[in-house]
């Protein structure tokens, strides 16, 4: 037995568990969401400063998403 | 998370932002604190809806233009609130000439507030999905969308921690970090952190497994009541190349209990609870969005 056998042994039994390729492949699927998301597809910006001079350079309003929490990360 | 599932998930919403708005999204935290032009804008817009003071929160939707006059504003969401107010407002904006010029806001920053990804730090999404519970039973389609709902959140891996993650080593800083930022329930909102003396046990470390770096971990945390708790075994593989963090996909798997202030509404009991970690694209500006716990962003890089 190799010392990173062995290592991987001793990590195994102290974590109780371990997960095959294939099981930690599908958990790491199932968990993360599908990135082709429909509000994915709106080129939100996060610099307001920047969009304002971008809206009165296109002719249009701003559409604010504010929230505690940023809406793209942890909300 | 609600509206990310309901109202931006409707296709014609989603598509007049697009092409007839210039869509933002900002943490409310930040820009109704920060001191500069930009945070003063910020203000002289929200405040403008009925109702808004100061003294409380300014989250919502709102339609304003470029120079400043706020059109609507509120914060009902849902698609079928969301969507006949843009529509009519939009036909409104139509019938008027658009503010053609405004002065740039580039002033100083409030530096105090400026959360840019460290020089040479990695960006990870972190994914957080209740797998397994024993939900009440519900027919609602707002309750089982929050069932099913996902919390997002980045990690942010420090320069030395990229190098010690060469070296074989997962630095106590970022196990640490890993741990009472990121193995929180935010499936509902902001969740609340765990503090330094909730951990009871820390354990992260990489072994080599067939010509591949393998993270392995356990992570014990409760909270000094009793009235929180989480137990997770995590399961990964790091890859480095040239000195840059090229792979970390990593999962925590465990047991949860409990909720925080803004996140009611837990399963009753213990739930299983996932969290993946991968890196983020470079090129998505989500990527940008710091931490939810680098609020205060000493404690968040510091890990005490």
């Amino acid at each position: 037995m190799t010392i990173a056998a062995l290592a991987v042994g001793l990590v195994t039994l102290v974590t109780g568990t371990d997960l095959g390729e294939a099981r930690f492949l599908e958990l790491h699927a199932e968990i993360a969401p599908d990135e082709e998301e429909t509000w994915r597809t709106i080129p939100w910006r996060t610099d307001l400063g920047a969009a304002r001079v971008e809206a009165a350079r296109l002719g249009r309003p701003l559409f604010l998403w504010a929230m505690n929490g940023h809406p793209l990360g942890c909300t | 998370m609600l509206d990310r599932a309901s109202t931006f998930a409707d296709e014609e919403l989603t598509g007049i932002l697009r092409d007839e708005f210039v869509p933002v999204a900002l943490d409310v935290w930040y820009e109704q604190r920060r001191q500069d032009e930009v945070g003063e804008f910020y203000r002289s817009v929200v405040f403008q809806r009925e109702g808004t003071t100061p003294e409380r929160t300014t989250q919502g939707l709102y339609i304003f233009t470029a120079d400043g006059e706020l059109r609507r504003g509120w914060n009902n969401r849902g698609v079928n609130a969301v969507k006949p107010r843009v529509l009519e407002e939009l036909r409104r904006l139509r019938e008027e000439e658009p503010a053609v010029d405004v002065p740039a806001l580039d002033g100083p920053v409030d530096a105090r507030l400026d959360r840019t990804v460290p020089e040479g730090s990695a960006v990870v999404d972190v994914y957080t999905r209740i797998l397994d519970a024993d939900w009440p039973a519900t027919e609602d389609t707002l309750d089982r969308t929050f069932q099913r709902a996902v919390g997002r959140d980045h990690l942010w891996i420090l320069r030395d921690e990229i190098d010690a993650l060469a070296r074989g080593t997962v630095p106590s800083t970022l196990a640490r970090r890993l741990a009472r930022f990121h193995l929180v329930d935010g499936t509902r909102g902001e969740p609340p952190m765990w503090w330094r003396d909730h951990l009871e046990v820390c354990s992260i470390s990489l072994v080599e497994e067939n010509g591949a770096s393998r993270l392995r971990g356990r992570v014990v945390a409760r909270t000094g009541d009793d009235t929180r708790a989480g137990s997770f075994d995590l399961f990964g593989v790091i890859e480095i190349e040239d000195g840059v963090l090229a792979r970390f996909d990593v999962v925590a798997l465990g047991t949860f209990r409990g909720e925080g202030r803004w996140t009611g509404g837990a399963p009753p009991g213990e739930f299983t609870l996932g969290v993946a970690f991968r890196l983020s694209d470079p090129d998505d500006v989500a990527a940008r969005v710091p931490p939810q716990a680098a609020r205060d962003l000493d404690e968040y890089l510091s890990a005490p």
